[in-house]
């Protein structure tokens, strides 16, 4: 052993710049996976603890009257990984009026919340703006408040159901209800979470006070039959008793399967310690369960863009294992020969990748670390622990690593006997995979899995309803991970063939000149040149197909973003507080805000259809969002704008409703709108300027955009209700305009929150940390990809060089044969790189097209990266061709001449 | 045919020390040398293995600089040149031929000879053979386009020496030429090679243990542990 440790340590002594090199490539490899881990796992972490967050209500368990809901919140309230169990119910009314001094202001049906006092504490579903819950009070949402025109201390009235007589209540404040969709969804456990549309107007009110007012007069709807008419969205009649519950979220470990497990084993554990009392709607597990989905896509996404990075990092290490393989083999030989076993020499490999491994590993791991705290915004929540698992992975994975590099270039001298190992000229058979064309194979594969996706729609299913979800197939991942294994194995089958037929071909027979020279050499090399090509071909290819990909994935996540919220940062308010505290100028001159417009959103009929209805000002619409020409139907963003501005009447219509009522440009179109003072429907008349596909907020497929002064004069709505603002700082400039609007009951949104927050959640996968954790690595690996190439082409003819030195050949005509082809491995990577790289891109650009709306116009292409990472490839052959040439003037002729 | 009168001093050794490595590693490859060979002149250099022998071609050929003492090419002091000055001094007048024939790996037989030819472009006149004659007249016309992996030991050889051909050389630098082959082989090659010296006129000196071939030569010179021993004719 201390024999074997001995050779092997000397061994890597002998060449420390080949030994420096083995580590430095091995670590950049391992650093990069080692990034991934950490950066993985911190994405698991985060997208776990956003799909908690975005639960307002983890549990909700139907029970049947007030007092069982006390006693069951009691009993579940006693559970171990429980931190609010409050009884609540939920019911319907009839209308509400309140007497004000302009007269009587009235709302139609909508619904009630009953909460205990302290129910905010850990749970979400409402927030409070102004006052508080008080018993005997009410507590308005500021939709129902601004329809009513009520403020704190005033009293109004409830209907609980129709013919019934209504009921006084002192307005304690006002709220936002902030998951109205799952607060007021039908309870049937059976069914699970069903979210129902929100009602149009809603109040809480404390529980005490609502069970001896309202639900006197409603019948109770049973925890039994919640399955029946109760399961109908929206057709909640009668008051639904329930125990409402919030699971510690500390204990649901780190990635979304795991505690989606966790969470079900909970809710299962608590309704078994009540057994008969009851059965949960549970949110948690619900959306646990789509973070799960998410997350598997995520990882699939993940490796799908960093694992062909690290293995041509591996590849590299191979490539640097190479450099002193000749030297290497004949010592093993020698060492065969005075009589060392196989498995001797393999001891002797194994501790030769021991110390490289761990020295890379390490340096690997510290790359990894510094990495992913220099380029991931806010770290990736580095804790001791985590960075020593981190780095034993990278340590283990170094050490496997130069163990395989190690046995692949020493493969020959374990098999062959020690005379063959003493001897230059190797021949060899063709392996196995060459013989079965797995090659072939896998490209096959590959079009066939891309095909078979296309053509039916690429699997992603997409959910049109308010909580939008998509699925998709991770197996449609084969087809670029198969195209990516046909094409390196193509390459390697080829062996440069191609290039060597060309070099010869453009030689044109013997050769006499020093272009002839070149050509025939290149030409003869075709397997070296291959080798290099594979490598930094496909390295470079990654480098494209990483960076095209990322681009489109962030742009079309600002599109589908601001397509979403309107504007960089979008502003909603009650309706007439825009008009009344002028809040368009206020934003518009909140420090960061590049432009503001004001934006009437409200809803009409067309027909029997009731759709959303836009109110803009044509002057600064355009300036303070984005309007792309693909919006539009028969013209472009600015002259349909031009069109709308220049017909007071004028209204664009979707493309949906223009088909489905045969409409054309200039047709009349009578709406039903909402009278916002009268709370009537009247007709109002339009003509069609316009075919609109897509609009800033537009959630639907069918809406339709006015001009905001007509559309104002005919609802009566009390001005816009929302506010776009344009931003070079979305986020800092949201902080600002609601600190700014705070008291006008704004919500304020930004496109970055947006981007996380998105409810088509395949978009919310981050994927800007971990392509500048790859593009940096890329970059470097495509400097020492073609610097290794360099090397190691001179390392394999420094005979050759020092026998046409000993010729008299000057040095520039010995450096013609380095650069020239560094130069074509370059170029012929770059060519391979633009094909394979786009290629990969459109494939995994058109799998992904249906995650966003609207899908990509065009692949987005970062010349600036790609630029760089050529950049770095040419920087890598200059600095070693330069390298190599001072080399080549020293080098040491008379002793290399007499090695041979 | 008789062989070319020897004239003038074509290449010397004065006082010329090679000394490799440094501190207690360091071992004295050539020791305060002193040689003259002539122009025309045949020598051979002979002696056991780490007597000298290559390490004096190379000194003589300006491969490798001394540690000490003068080294005269053609008329040009070599001592304290640089590579690339030796180099072109080596390129205009010096050809080697290596034990084991050195061919460049990537070029056929016809493209090692005509490398060589256009390096020495400078010094060629309409009369110069081309590649394929050079090939013929080491009797290869046959083997022009394979690659030097097709060729065999002796082959290589030839293709060797008509690639030292091809750089119209003065002075002809050989390192045991016939130690990888078998005896037959190796004495056709050798009468190869003086056949073409006595053609073309260049000096040769070669560098051999064989004391056989060592005796085709008019005058030997007998190295141990880098020092001259003996200076004479063939004993």
């Amino acid at each position: 052993m201390r024999a074997a440790s001995t050779i092997a340590l000397r061994g890597l002594g002998r060449a420390p710049r080949q030994t420096l090199t083995r580590v430095l490539v091995l670590a950049a490899a391992v650093g990069l996976l080692g990034a991934m881990l950490l950066f993985v796992g911190h994405s698991l972490r985060t997208m776990t603890g956003s799909a908690i967050r975005d639960v307002p209500l983890d549990w909700q368990g139907p029970v049947a009257s007030y007092g069982q809901a006390q006693s069951v919140a009691a009993g579940v309230a006693r559970q171990p990984g429980i931190i609010q169990s409050s009884p609540a119910a939920t019911a319907s009314f009839a209308g509400a009026s309140h007497r004000g001094p302009a007269g009587i202001s009235s709302a139609g049906s909508g619904s009630l919340l009953a909460v205990p006092s302290g129910y905010e504490r850990h749970i979400t579903t409402f927030r409070l703006l102004q006052g508080r819950l008080q018993p005997g009070g009410v507590v308005l949402d500021q939709q129902l408040a601004a329809t009513l025109q009520a403020q704190i201390g005033d009293a109004i009235a409830i209907t609980p159901r129709p013919a019934a007589a209504p009921q006084s209540f002192r307005v304690s404040g006002v709220a936002l209800i902030t998951a109205p969709d799952v607060l007021f969804q039908p309870l049937n456990p059976q069914l699970g979470p069903a979210p129902a549309q929100p009602p149009a107007n809603a109040a809480i009110m404390p529980l005490a006070t609502f069970a001896s007012t309202i639900a006197r007069q409603l019948p109770a709807i049973a925890a039994a039959s919640a399955g029946s008419a109760g399961a109908v969205p929206g057709a909640q009649n009668g008051v639904q008793w329930q125990v409402q519950v919030q699971a510690d979220p500390s204990g649901l470990g780190s990635t979304p399967s795991q505690a989606y497990t966790r969470a079900t084993r909970m809710v299962n554990r608590v309704e078994r310690s009540l057994p008969g009392q009851i059965t949960f709607v549970d949110n948690l597990s619900e959306r646990l369960n789509g973070a799960a989905g998410d997350a598997l896509y995520a990882e699939a996404l993940f490796i799908m863009l960093a694992i062909p990075g690290a293995l041509v990092g591996l590849g590299l290490a191979y490539l640097a294992a190479l450099g002193t393989v000749e030297r290497d083999r004949r010592e093993l030989a020698l060492l065969r020969a005075r009589g060392a076993t196989r498995r001797q020499l393999l001891g002797v490999a194994a501790i030769e990748s021991l110390a490289i491994g761990l020295i890379a590993g390490l340096i690997g791991t510290g790359a990894a670390l510094a990495s992913v705290t220099l380029l991931i915004k806010g770290g990736v929540g580095l804790t001791p622990a985590r960075a020593v698992v981190a780095g034993t992975v990278c340590v283990a994975l170094a050490i496997a690593g130069a163990l395989v590099a190690r046995l692949a270039t020493g493969a020959r001298v374990w098999r062959e006997s020690i005379s063959a190992g003493r001897r230059s000229a190797h021949r060899e058979g063709k392996p196995l995979w060459q013989r079965l064309y797995l090659d072939v194979f896998a490209l096959g594969l590959s079009g066939l899995i891309f095909w078979l996706t296309a053509s039916t729609g690429f699997a992603a299913v997409v959910n049109p309803d308010s909580n939008q979800t998509l699925s998709l197939s991770v197996y449609m991942f084969f087809a670029p991970a198969l195209l990516w294994i046909g094409a390196a194995l193509l390459l390697v089958r080829l062996r440069g063939r191609a290039l060597a037929w060309a070099a010869r071909r453009a030689a044109g027979g013997r050769a006499q000149t020093p272009r002839g020279f070149l050509l025939v050499s290149a030409g003869r090399r075709g397997g070296a040149i291959n080798r290099g090509l594979l490598l930094v071909g496909l390295l470079l290819a990654f480098g494209v197909d990483l960076g095209i990909f990322t681009a489109t994935y962030d742009q079309q996540s600002a599109v589908d973003s601001q397509l979403t919220i309107g504007g960089d940062v979008t502003a909603t308010v009650p309706p007439g507080v825009t008009a009344a505290h002028n809040l368009t100028a206020k934003v518009a001159s909140t420090p960061g805000v590049q432009a503001a417009t004001a934006v009437d959103h409200s809803y009409a009929y067309v027909g029997p259809d009731l759709q959303d209805t836009f109110g803009i000002d044509t002057s600064s619409f355009t300036r303070a969002t984005t309007l792309r020409d693909s919006y539009f139907i028969g013209g472009s963003a600015a002259q349909t704008m031009a069109r709308l501005r220049a017909r007071p009447d004028g209204i664009l219509v979707s493309k949906e409703t223009i088909a489905d009522y045969s409409l054309n440009l200039g047709d009349l179109l009578r709406l039903r709108v909402l009278d916002h003072r009268s709370g009537s429907f009247w007709v109002v008349p339009f003509h069609v300027v316009g075919v609109v596909q897509e609009f800033p907020s537009a959630p639907r497929d069918s809406f339709m955009v006015a001009n905001l002064r007509y559309l104002e004069a005919a609802d009566h709505a009390g001005g816009p209700n929302v506010v776009f603002a344009k931003a070079g700082d979305p986020p800092a400039v949201a902080r600002r305009v609601a600190a700014v609007t705070r008291g006008d009951g704004t919500s304020v949104k930004d496109v970055g929150e947006q981007t996380q927050q998105t409810v088509s959640s395949i978009t919310t996968v981050d994927l800007r940390g971990i392509s500048r954790i790859l593009e940096a690595f890329t970059i470097v690996l495509a400097a020492a990809a073609m610097g290794l190439f360099v090397t190691l082409g001179v390392a394999e003819r420094r005979l050759d060089f020092a026998t046409m030195t000993a010729l008299g050949a000057r040095l520039r005509e010995v450096g013609a044969l380095v650069w020239s082809e560094a130069g074509l491995v370059l170029v012929a990577g770059v060519g391979l790189a633009a094909g394979l790289g786009v290629l990969l891109s459109e494939m995994l650009v058109a799998m992904l097209q249906h995650v966003f709306d609207p899908p990509p116009d065009h692949l987005a292409v970062p010349w600036g990266y790609l630029g760089a990472l050529v950049g770095a490839a040419c920087l890598g052959a200059a600095l070693a061709t330069a390298i190599a040439a001072r080399g080549l003037a020293r080098m040491p002729l008379g002793s290399i001449l007499r090695e041979e | 045919m008789s062989a070319p009168a020897i004239t003038a001093t074509l290449a010397a050794c004065r006082s010329v020390t090679v000394v490799h490595g440094r501190g207690e590693t360091a071992v004295t490859a050539l020791d305060d040398v002193d040689l003259a060979i002539g122009q025309h002149e045949v020598v051979s250099l002979t002696g056991r293995s780490g007597s000298g022998k290559t390490t004096l071609l190379h000194v003589l050929g300006g491969l490798i600089e001394p540690s000490s003492g003068e080294v005269v090419l053609g008329g040009e002091q070599l001592s304290g040149l640089d590579a690339a000055a030796r180099g072109r001094a080596r390129g205009r007048s010096v050809a080697y031929i290596f034990q084991g024939a050195n061919l460049l790996s990537g070029f056929t037989a016809f493209e090692n000879v005509s490398f060589a030819l256009h390096l020495s472009e400078q010094r060629r006149d309409d009369q110069s053979l081309g590649a394929a004659e050079l090939l013929g007249l080491v009797g290869l016309a046959g083997k022009l386009d394979n690659l030097p992996a097709e060729l065999s030991g002796g082959e290589s050889q030839r293709v060797a020496i008509a690639r030292a051909l091809a750089q119209h050389p003065a002075l002809l630098l050989c390192d045991e030429p016939t130690g990888h082959l078998d005896s037959d082989t190796g004495a056709r090659v050798l009468d190869l090679i003086m056949r073409l010296h006595e053609q073309l006129g260049f000096a040769l000196v070669l560098a051999t243990h064989d004391p056989d071939v060592a005796a085709r030569a008019g005058r030997v010179v007998t190295l141990e542990d880098g020092r001259v021993i003996a200076d004479g004719g063939p004993a």
